[in-house]
């Protein structure tokens, strides 16, 4: 894997190994923009956790030849990079406007603002999930990243990365429906 | 009104569909670069900074005697500061002790009372101190005061009795042993029978025979 990206970069040459930086980035840094910006749902902050990621690329440079899968190494960092913003931040705020510019500019207001509403209960509801169950369900509205990935990132197995899923999805519509949707 | 379900599918397309702000892959390619050049710049800094900092101390030997000049009177000040304040602090230490001691005490005693302590020169120098203060002729009324100040302190004698407190302590205290013995009942009992007896013995004389 690491071979069909061995370019060049003067700063990130090493031994018996040349990774071409521009290339990884312009390969991923799409992928873990999404992955960051699912936790933390504001671009700049998942801009920034891109950033991170590939700056622990550079730190982590001579240890590259002995990563196997490129791709999951990459969201892993970015996922735990996201955690851990995600911990000195509030993005409760930023739910609210994440939710707002989800909703359709056709629609009335009422029903626009009654939309948006329901959106972000749905973010509330799922920073209520328990740890394992949201952490599946953000990973899995990427849909960029296979049920083994998504294991592989989590440290779980496939089969549980799939209980955890009906388990995050169920619990959810049934928390939302219990609150009447608001 | 949509479903949770239809709700909850639209906020995870959401996410899945937010776009990646533009330029964003050249400022992070920019940043990175900017980070990894910082260490290079870093190390040239601190590998040259150190020589940049020894030239012109090289160009200039002089500088090396001002500077040693300056350690020695750094070392000096606090040689004397520290001095100073342990001076300091035994004459602050030895102040009770003068106080206590008559007027009278000589520079021998003073010695003798501080001549386990290791501090023979700055209690020397104390009682050279004293001795200047009693060289001094000092008026009655401050003698008398200066002694009235330093007699030692006693609690307030009590205060004497009143007259009916010593009517109760005589009353409570007369020992008699008979009023004492009256108290208990049975000897009290044992008596007034004994003084019937006797009252019967008295008045009734004896029943005996006899017949006038």
């Amino acid at each position: 894997m690491i071979e069909e990206y061995s370019l060049a970069l003067p700063t990130t040459q090493t031994v018996g190994s040349e990774i071409d930086l521009a290339a990884l980035v312009e390969t991923y840094s799409a992928l873990l923009f999404r992955v960051a910006h699912s936790v933390l749902r504001n671009k700049a902050e998942a801009e920034d956790v891109v950033q991170d990621a590939f700056v622990r690329v550079i730190e982590h440079r001579l240890s590259l030849p002995a990563v196997r899968d490129m791709r999951v190494w990459l969201v892993r960092i970015a996922w735990n990079l996201a955690l851990d913003r995600r911990r000195r931040i509030r993005p409760e705020q930023m739910d609210g406007i994440f939710a707002e510019s989800l909703v359709g500019n056709d629609m009335p207001a009422d029903v626009a603002l009654n939309e948006a509403q329901r959106m972000k209960a749905v973010f509330r509801e799922i920073e209520r999930l328990p740890k394992a169950e949201r952490q599946v369900l953000l990973l899995s509205a990427v849909e960029e990243l296979e049920t083994v990935e998504m294991a592989q990132i989590m440290g779980k197995s496939e089969s549980g990365v799939r209980a955890l899923l009906f388990r995050a999805r169920t619990r959810l519509r049934t928390r939302l429906d219990k609150g009447g949707n608001a | 009104m949509k479903t949770s379900e239809e709700i909850i599918d639209q906020v995870l397309s959401g996410l899945r569909d937010t776009q990646a702000p533009a330029g964003m892959e050249n400022r992070v390619l920019q940043a990175i670069q900017d980070r990894a050049s910082s260490p290079s710049v870093w190390r040239r800094w601190r590998l040259s900074r150190p020589l940049a900092l020894m030239r012109p101390m090289a160009a200039r030997p002089w500088i090396w005697g001002i500077a040693a000049a300056g350690i020695v009177a750094v070392f000096v000040s606090l040689a004397a500061l520290s001095s100073h304040r342990r001076d300091y602090k035994v004459a602050d230490s030895s102040k009770q002790p003068v106080l206590v001691k008559p007027q009278t005490a000589t520079v021998q005693t003073a010695t003798a009372e501080y001549a386990p302590t290791s501090h023979a020169m700055p209690i020397k120098r104390v009682a050279a101190r004293k001795e200047t203060q009693k060289a001094q002729p000092l008026s009655e009324e401050d003698a008398l005061a200066l002694s009235e100040m330093r007699a030692p302190s006693h609690p307030a004698p009590e205060m004497p009795l009143t007259e009916q407190e010593r009517l109760m302590l005589r009353i409570v205290h007369a020992g008699d042993p008979v009023e004492l013995a009256e108290l208990d009942p049975q000897v009290r009992a044992a008596r007034d029978a004994q003084q019937k007896a006797e009252f019967q013995n008295f008045f009734e004389p004896p029943k005996t025979g006899d017949k006038e």
